[in-house]
């Protein structure tokens, strides 16, 4: 009897073991894949470390040399994170003075559309020469980079009321402010959360990308010094903490939207 | 508030000029520095005979990456796409692979590039990792755009999946395939401009990357500029390209 039960229990551990190897596979096999392909590449190819590490060897340094990581991933975070809140606020900011005066929004409109089209990453190093080599620099382009997704679509947002319900505030005897922080507002605010989601992984980059550029400090910096000194090893476990960190930001943020949207449709 | 169309322009086009206007006053008298040139001067470097051909060989040369690399990273960008609509078990694996390739920072991967694929590929692929991402974003919204009763009108008349997917899913997707390619030009713009950044022998990358190192301050400009140029030409190009598509299909 005893026996019976302790096999069934095992039973039951296995296909637990082999359902979650299941659900792994299927969500990840992609990622699983880029990795067996990175480390078949650089066996076949046979590439010293200098060229490119395999993947086992990042890991290894990664987990030997963690507490190297901590300090770059924690100054890269922040400096993601005060620019991404700084772009969401400047371009909110900036849509809601559109939306009051129709003919300052008339005088800006085009001409965001056109800076839109600015390739703006690849305009960091300009940013850099005309602000200055430093931290501020790292934040300022990280905020240039999430303003424009941020204020494009919290401008559509606000003006994509539900049909008929600016007449109902006008008939209320609404004002402008009451009409912004009522209404347009809150129809805004699937848009801001599209807009959270799409340049919260963007600015951990953009930070990343200035700070290699400057080779100022964060996990950029570690990038530069590692591929300079030929510590691939340390470029390679950088470039994979950078990613996750960008994965780490896009998710929280997804999350966000997720929420704000269960919550207020 | 509603405004009408040429007031519209008006008010937009005097915008344009009261910028450029700031910007020629901004950069004429130097109050924010020397960093920041007058666009006069930034002009002029562009059609200076010094640096003219310069500026040509390098604008076409970005031009040419950025395409090849757009068109690559679009076809593959289609068939993952594809392939999560035909090959459902594979779905989940594909969004994170192409969302893990999305957040690898290119600046690690340029190095590596530069050693696999040489100093003019380089250029290519990362503008391919660009454009794929926005394209596979835009391709797989638009492959479930098609009505769930005009898939079942299909298979009752007998249609395979296949058959489904080429004379139902493909065409409802076109106008949000076309949104993705809108989205991938630019994309694919900026990765072939980092791709130059590590080495590539010519384009407008290369001359921003001096010039950052050798304070040629209106060069820099310059390539900016035509840079924007570029991008601005193809973003038209797609949105002409996106309504004709619209016109078609709604």
């Amino acid at each position: 009897m005893t026996g019976f039960l302790a096999s069934s229990a095992t039973d039951q551990g296995i296909r637990w073991a082999l359902n979650s190897f299941r659900w792994a596979l299927n969500r990840y096999w992609g990622v699983i894949l880029l990795i067996v392909l990175w480390h078949a590449w650089v066996s076949i190819k046979g590439y010293n470390m200098i060229v490119m590490p395999p993947p086992s060897a990042v890991a290894h340094e990664l987990i030997v040399n963690a507490d190297k990581y901590i300090g770059p991933m924690w100054i890269t975070f922040l400096q993601a994170l005060i620019g991404l809140a700084g772009g969401m606020f400047f371009g909110i900011a900036l849509a809601i003075v559109m939306w009051f005066s129709p003919v300052a929004g008339g005088l800006i409109t085009p001409m965001a559309l056109v800076l839109r089209s600015v390739p703006v990453v690849a305009m960091i190093p300009v940013l850099i020469r005309s602000i200055g080599f430093g931290t501020t620099t790292v934040v300022v382009v990280t905020i240039i980079i999430t303003f424009f997704p941020a204020f494009v679509l919290c401008a559509t947002g606000l003006r994509n009321l539900p049909p008929n319900s600016n007449d109902l505030f006008g008939v209320l005897g609404a004002g402008r402010l009451d009409r912004l922080c009522r209404l347009a507002l809150p129809a805004a605010v699937p848009n801001i959360l599209v807009a959270l989601r799409l340049t919260a992984p963007i600015s951990v980059l953009a930070a990343i990308v200035a700070q290699f550029l400057m080779g100022s400090n964060g996990l950029g910096l570690v990038i530069v010094r590692g591929t300079w000194n030929y510590e691939m090893n340390e470029a390679w476990g950088a470039a994979i903490l950078s990613c996750t960190l960008s994965i780490v930001f896009f998710i929280f943020a997804s999350s966000i939207e997720q929420k704000g949207r269960k919550h207020w449709t | 508030m509603k405004m009408s169309g040429p007031m519209e322009m008006w008010l937009g086009t005097l915008g344009m000029i009261v910028f450029m206007g700031a910007w020629e006053i901004l950069g004429f008298t130097g109050i924010l520095g020397g960093a920041f040139p007058a666009l006069t001067a930034v002009v002029e470097t562009v059609i200076d005979p010094v640096w003219r051909d310069l500026f040509l060989s390098a604008f076409g040369s970005t031009a040419w990456s950025a395409l090849q690399g757009f068109l690559l990273g679009i076809s593959l960008a289609m068939l993952l796409a594809s392939a999560t609509v035909l090959i459902p078990p594979l779905r989940e694996g594909i969004y994170r692979f192409t969302a893990t390739m999305q957040s690898i920072p290119v600046i690690s991967l340029g190095p590596v590039f530069i050693v696999t694929l040489g100093r003019e590929i380089t250029p290519i692929a990362v503008a391919s990792i660009g454009a794929a991402f926005a394209m596979f974003v835009g391709t797989t919204s638009g492959l479930s755009a098609a009505r769930v009763p005009h898939h079942d009108l299909l298979s009752v008349l007998g249609a395979t999946r296949m058959q489904r997917f080429i004379r139902l899913q493909l065409p409802a997707a076109l106008p949000n395939i076309a949104d993705g390619m809108k989205l991938a030009a630019p994309a694919s713009l900026i990765g072939a401009i980092i791709g130059e950044w590590f080495g590539a022998p010519s384009g407008l990358g290369l001359i921003i990357v001096s010039a950052l190192l050798n304070y040629q301050i209106t060069l820099l400009w310059g390539a900016a500029l035509l840079a924007t140029l570029l991008s601005l030409s193809a973003f038209g190009v797609l949105t002409i390209f996106q309504r004709s598509i619209e016109r078609r299909f709604q």
